[in-house]
């Protein structure tokens, strides 16, 4: 069976990524277009998913997609994945942390016929802050400490609430 | 390989089946909509398998939140998937690994991947922002936010600390 159009033009989409070829990259979108659901993060145009990509870049020169999955659908193509990097430039204010990250991902790319119209992304950030050495596992001791240093009130009325039994 | 209608259709009604029944809160229906019952969350690398871990999940995420709900969105047929975008919403009324229940409620996007073999549903991969979710109920700041900065660097000084210093010296 061949390959679709598709599933080539996203491994194209992804490779030119990773090369840090971001013009070949933007032209495999008709309409470039970045969504993140998580965050409601939304990155419209060639000028905008070029700066977006530019941010990235500087906070993660090393940045590599390895693809896991690709599937196709009426409408997407959608692929699990993995991101790796190291924080090696600062990242909306944060100065670099120069830690490594690993983070699985899925990205639905959005077709209108054979062409990319954009790319919806989820991922879990809180994965990416503990890995950056910026945020814990608020289960864990020390996060569970931090939690407590950084949240008394709401830590201390669910105590309350336990104890008075609501 | 294309999947036949008749197959779609099938695929279809189990997934939603499988939704319904949460909302109803009859998991034994949920369990039963599974060929063989399996659990994976992305975010905490979760892996809960066959009938009894997948039993317990449902007993740890309800005892945190009773009312919770899901919401679908969105519904996409692969050749070996079903792939759910959807809502989910809730209120913490109860333990959550250790985080006593702030009474908080939560509206947290997520994609649910509903592996086929066949027509038979053998796991429920989900992805979804933890994150998210601790920030709505009160236990985590947006990192990027001014007080969430300030607390990490309350909370992390040496990470930080070691950042400042490498951007002065040039790394």
């Amino acid at each position: 069976m061949p390959i679709s159009k598709r599933v080539k033009l996203v491994r194209d989409h992804v490779k030119a990524e990773n090369a840090g070829n971001y013009e070949a990259a933007l032209a495999t979108f008709k309409h470039p277009r970045y969504e993140y659901v998580a965050t409601d993060e939304v990155h419209d145009g060639p000028e905008e998913v070029m700066a977006h990509w530019m941010e990235l870049h500087r906070a993660f020169p090393d940045q590599e997609v390895e693809i896991v999955k690709l599937r196709r659908a009426d409408d997407a193509v959608v692929m699990e994945a993995v991101a790796r990097g190291t924080h090696s430039g600062p990242l909306r204010g944060l100065p670099p942390t120069g830690r490594r990250y690993e983070l699985p991902f899925l990205a639905i790319f959005v077709f209108e016929g054979d062409a990319l119209v954009g790319e919806r992304v989820y991922y879990d950030t809180a994965t990416l802050l503990r890995q950056l050495g910026i945020a814990r596992e608020p289960g864990s001791l020390t996060g569970r400490i931090e939690l407590l240093a950084g949240h008394p009130l709401i830590i201390g009325r669910g105590l309350i609430r336990r104890v008075v039994g609501r | 390989m294309a999947v036949s209608a008749t197959r779609r259709r099938k695929r279809e009604e189990l997934v939603r089946e499988h939704m319904d029944s949460e909302n109803r809160r009859e998991f034994d229906a949920t369990v039963k909509t599974f060929a063989r019952p399996r659990y994976e969350l992305i975010a905490t690398g979760d892996v809960y398998d066959g009938k009894k871990q997948v039993e317990r999940y449902f007993e740890e995420t309800r005892r945190a939140f009773p009312d919770q709900r899901n919401e679908l969105l969105a519904l996409h047929h692969t050749d070996d998937a079903v792939i759910v975008e959807a809502v989910v919403r809730g209120t913490h009324r109860g333990p959550l690994r250790g985080l006593p229940p702030s009474g908080r409620e939560f509206e947290v996007p997520i994609l649910s991947i509903f592996l086929f073999e066949g027509e038979g549903l053998i796991c429920e991969r989900v992805y979804f922002d933890q994150a998210t979710l601790l920030r709505q109920l009160g236990f985590a700041r947006d990192p990027l936010g001014l007080a969430g900065r300030l607390q990490t660097f309350a909370g992390h000084p040496l990470t930080i600390g070691r950042g400042v210093i490498r951007r002065v010296i040039g790394r």
